[in-house]
């Protein structure tokens, strides 16, 4: 016959094991709530890390587009939904000319046809190296070169590395550069030279309008840089005074407009993880408490067979630990098993800008659920520890009867 | 008797359920992309998710049938065999998606966010809850 030493990781483990019903279901309670939680807090950190990576990478304080195009550039900017507009191209030199603008640079916007690289258009932007302040600042982490008539830049979601050629309206351009992931519209955008972009535009015939196919000087979008005691709004007002076809966008609006809808997602998902973290605190101590007390009688018994309270309560922690590790790492197991695979797919579904945070970020959130959902267990068998400490064996034996 | 009924049933119906959803998957769920590529001839044809999906169709079939029979059989060898087969079915469809055929290679094509992942995750489940009833067959006593 094998006999077991008795000691309390035996006889935990004996009693998780003996009352499987009890145990897998404590497992799994467990485990959906880490999951919540783990998602709720990676959800909550990416839209953060996607908002702050946007913030830097706008770069403008102020975006003139033509009149009543705002939805458009937001969509550009944000859900790399591929848009054409533009505005005269005189509006720049304007621009620069009014009091308060330090800086101004042109962007052309073109809404590409199916390419090499991709089923769906993308959005190829074109800006001029020269007077640019806004892409040159991150473009330069990836890529310091001087950007030729045929090269162009990708983002991190177009299939291409750098080297390799794609074809646009008949014309091949090199790739000298790809993008880190930005969580936002650039990622699924082409940079290129504004020249070559309008070469592109009038090469490919895809404007009705004629008098404007052949212009040089056509323009989606004037990025201003102000002057440091430049008054935004002021600035804006002045610009529109002058230029009433146009629609001149605050950043700083632009931004803190997205922002707080972003922080409102952002409550509602801490929301319901507190909620749920709430709900689960309460749910696990009162089914612990339940399991804890329906054993009254089992250990009582032990008590009068020999055991100490001291092991007993050893016993009691050890079980309700291993079963908040087990449910724990199974839920974050399931949560990783969504939220990384799908990454892609769930930006897309929320239209926000969505980033993962870096690797330590992530395993620091994941030691954080696992830590917290662990605790639960022992934390809730303590009230009962302290309750069998008080009570008499006789008692103990009797109450369920 | 009755304990041998308990062990084989649960396993053969997972298995069958894992089979019809990893129709729902490709069917219904997550399809792969439905475009068509223009060749140098100037004919068209499916894009490789394509092909990729009718080969993991067929496991799904494969896995159907692999749980019926871990329904019917009774025998130890037997229902390990089966079951091995089945983490074989899980590492066949893992590579199809993966390394062997592939989806289209562009992060922003429907088969490579959605129905790639999905397989992927599907193939882990799968794996670890062969591995998992194979213990258990393997423990269980002759």
């Amino acid at each position: 016959m094998n006999h077991k030493k008795l000691t309390v990781f035996t006889l935990a483990f004996e009693n998780i094991k003996r009352n499987r019903f009890r145990s897998v279901w404590l497992v799994i309670l467990v485990a959906v709530f880490a999951f919540a939680i783990f998602c709720g807090t990676v959800l909550t950190g990416s839209l953060d890390n996607g908002i702050k990576t946007m913030a830097g990478r706008v770069g403008a304080d102020l975006m003139v587009v033509a009149q009543g195009y705002e939805v458009d550039l937001e969509d550009t900017l944000l859900r790399s939904e591929p848009s054409t507009f533009y505005l005269d191209g005189e509006v720049l030199e304007g621009v620069r000319g009014i009091a308060g603008v330090e800086e101004a640079s042109s962007q052309l916007f073109i809404a590409s046809l199916d390419a090499d690289c991709c089923t769906v258009p993308v959005q190829l932007i074109g800006y001029d190296p020269e007077s640019d302040f806004t892409i040159k600042n991150w473009l330069v982490n990836v890529w310091d070169g001087a950007l030729g008539q045929d090269d162009i830049v990708v983002g991190s979601l177009i299939l291409a590395e750098p080297g390799d050629q794609l074809v646009f309206f008949n014309k091949v351009y090199n790739v000298v550069a790809k993008l880190d992931d930005t969580g936002m519209g650039f990622d699924s955008s082409i940079f290129m030279n504004r020249h070559a972009a309008q070469v592109m535009i009038a090469d490919s015939g895809r404007l009705s309008a004629d008098e404007l196919k052949h212009r040089d000087d056509l323009t989606s979008a004037v990025m201003v840089k102000l002057s440091k005691d430049a008054d935004a709004q002021e600035v804006a007002a002045a610009i529109q005074a002058e230029y009433p076809q146009t629609d001149a966008v605050v950043s700083s609006d632009f931004m803190r407009d997205i922002a707080s809808r972003l922080t409102d997602i952002s409550k509602l998902t801490i929301g319901i993880t507190v909620l749920l973290w709430v709900v689960a605190v309460m749910v696990l101590f009162f089914v612990f408490s339940i399991v804890m007390d329906s054993r009254k009688k089992e250990l009582g018994l032990l008590i009068a067979l020999g055991a100490t309270r001291k092991k007993l309560a050893r016993i009691m922690l050890l079980e309700s630990f291993v079963i908040t590790l087990l449910g724990a790492i199974c839920g974050i197991f399931a949560a990783c098993l969504i939220l990384f695979p799908f990454q892609t797919l769930i930006a897309g579904m929320l239209e926000l800008p969505y980033l993962l945070p870096s690797a330590q970020v992530i395993f620091a959130y994941m030691m954080l659920s696992l830590g917290v959902t662990v605790a639960i267990g022992p934390i809730s068998s303590l009230s009962f520890i302290r309750k069998l400490s008080k009570t008499d064996v006789y008692s103990l034996i009797k109450e369920n009867d | 008797m009755d304990g041998q009924k308990r062990l084989k049933y649960p396993a053969g119906i997972a298995v069958v359920i894992f089979g019809v959803l990893l129709l729902l998957l490709l069917l219904v769920i997550v399809p792969v992309c439905d475009g068509q590529v223009e060749t140098a001839s100037g004919s068209f044809i499916p894009m490789k998710c394509h092909w990729m999906s009718q080969a993991v169709l067929l496991f799904a079939c494969l896995l159907i049938l692999l749980g019926i029979l871990l329904m019917a059989s009774a025998g130890r060898e037997t229902r390990l065999m089966l079951l091995i087969v089945t983490a074989a079915c899980a590492v066949c469809v893992l590579l199809l998606v993966t390394a062997l055929i592939g989806v289209c290679g562009s992060p922003t094509m429907r088969c490579n966010y959605a129905t790639k992942p999905a397989l992927q995750v599907f193939s882990v489940v799968l794996l670890v809850f062969s591995g998992a009833s194979i213990i258990n067959v393997a423990r269980k006593k002759k």
